[in-house]
């Protein structure tokens, strides 16, 4: 009766520590620890301890449960996080949508500064999300992900700066035209630091997507196809700004949008199946 | 004593010559510090698992007395590594003597 209260105060701990990893690591994560405990308490009654106070020092030599659980979701990719990534990839669309709705209450700048924040908020997050589930199993996506991380700062930073100094949007009439805007000194820096943040932009997803192309998951696969395109997109969105193609480059800016959209898209449901499913990698054996 | 910066460093020494399971690497540390270096052993799997992540580690699983046991060993940049920070520790070992002998 004890030892199996015992055994049950055993099995809340597993619990609390791995209730919110995704599997397979939850499931690793629980028979490694559950052999620990079956170790430890068979080493004690071996040493004569008693059954009862054998599951004592057992549980005792394991720790602190929220101590071990802390640790743990620092290492693997959380269930909670699956599904904050859902939400910010569903986020995506809605906010751009309500803003469109909001031309009565606030002028095109300032929309157009609060949709590349939340843009670039999405993007970071949801990118910075692949990186902590695919980098232990697939590796190398560091370098394109710390450009795709700058290019987005660049880019958010230099349309409110120009908007604070200047009263408007680098690359952009008041219009929603895109062109290279040259008239003063500080509007020359702040449009060419915007094209070489679409530039490093671009580069960073066709390498980004690159990597993804690698990956087995056919959402990822299809994401990794997504993104490259946009990149490519972005490059040639800079190219029509630089001969003064508005037209060309209003297009172009307009379907990145749709594709951003559709990436996101993918990436969420991929998330939805993390959090759901888990996320199982190829396994590696060794010899 | 608290090892938990030096945690890493103690389960590559264990698994450098040959494979072990989480159990086996946790009495190894407390059997060869002769119990003076103990810890919690539950945060011996986060660490084994950011080891392998960070590539240093490889794991694989074998059934055994119907259990899965999951083994860790030693990688060829894991290797590497622990001869870095064998260096390291080795170093900071000299100069914290060396303080200890000055300050007296």
């Amino acid at each position: 009766m004890k030892s199996s209260k015992r055994q049950n105060e055993f099995s809340h701990w597993l619990d609390h520590v791995t209730d919110n990893i995704i599997e397979p690591a939850r499931t690793q994560t629980r028979q490694e620890l559950e052999n620990h405990y079956l170790d430890t308490t068979e080493e004690q009654l071996a040493r004569g301890v008693s059954v009862q106070e054998a599951h004592i020092l057992a549980m005792a030599a394991l720790g602190d449960a929220g101590e071990v659980a802390l640790e743990m979701q620092s290492v693997h990719f959380s269930a909670r996080r699956a599904l904050w990534v859902l939400f910010a990839c569903l986020a995506y669309p809605i906010s751009l949508f309500v803003l469109q709705s909001m031309y009565k209450f606030l002028s095109f700048q300032m929309i157009t500064i609060i949709a590349t924040i939340i843009t670039s908020i999405i993007i970071v997050f949801v990118v910075l999300s692949i990186k902590k589930l695919l980098q232990p199993f697939h590796g190398d996506l560091d370098r394109p992900i710390q450009l795709l991380f700058f290019s987005q700062v660049m880019w958010a930073l230099c349309p409110i700066i120009s908007y604070i100094i200047y009263g408007e949007l680098p690359l952009m009439n008041n219009q929603g035209g895109v062109y290279l805007n040259m008239s003063t000194l500080g509007s020359a820096i702040l449009n060419v630091a915007m094209l070489i943040s679409e530039l490093l932009s671009g580069t960073a997803c066709i390498w980004l997507g690159g990597k993804l192309l690698r990956q087995q998951s056919k959402l990822i696969f299809v994401s990794g196809i997504v993104l490259t395109i946009i990149g490519l997109f972005t490059i040639i969105l800079c190219a029509m700004i630089v001969i003064n193609n508005q037209l060309a480059a209003a297009v172009i800016s307009s379907l990145n949008y749709v594709l951003v959209t559709i990436v996101l898209s993918l990436l969420g449901f991929f998330f939805f199946r993390v959090f759901s499913h888990g996320y199982h990698p190829p396994m590696e054996t060794a010899s | 004593m608290n090892i938990k910066g030096t945690l890493p460093l103690l389960i590559m020494q264990c698994v450098s010559y040959e494979a072990k399971h989480g159990y086996q690497i946790a009495q190894q540390i407390k059997q060869k510090s002769e119990g003076v270096l103990d810890f919690k052993e539950g945060t011996l799997y986060p660490t084994l698992h950011k080891l392998q992540a960070n590539g240093y580690l490889k794991s694989f699983s074998e059934e055994i007395k119907g259990r899965t046991r999951h083994y860790y060993q030693l990688t060829s940049n894991g290797a590497k590594f622990l001869e870095e920070e064998r260096k390291e520790w080795n170093q900071v070992v000299k100069a914290v003597s060396l303080a200890l002998e000055q300050s007296i």
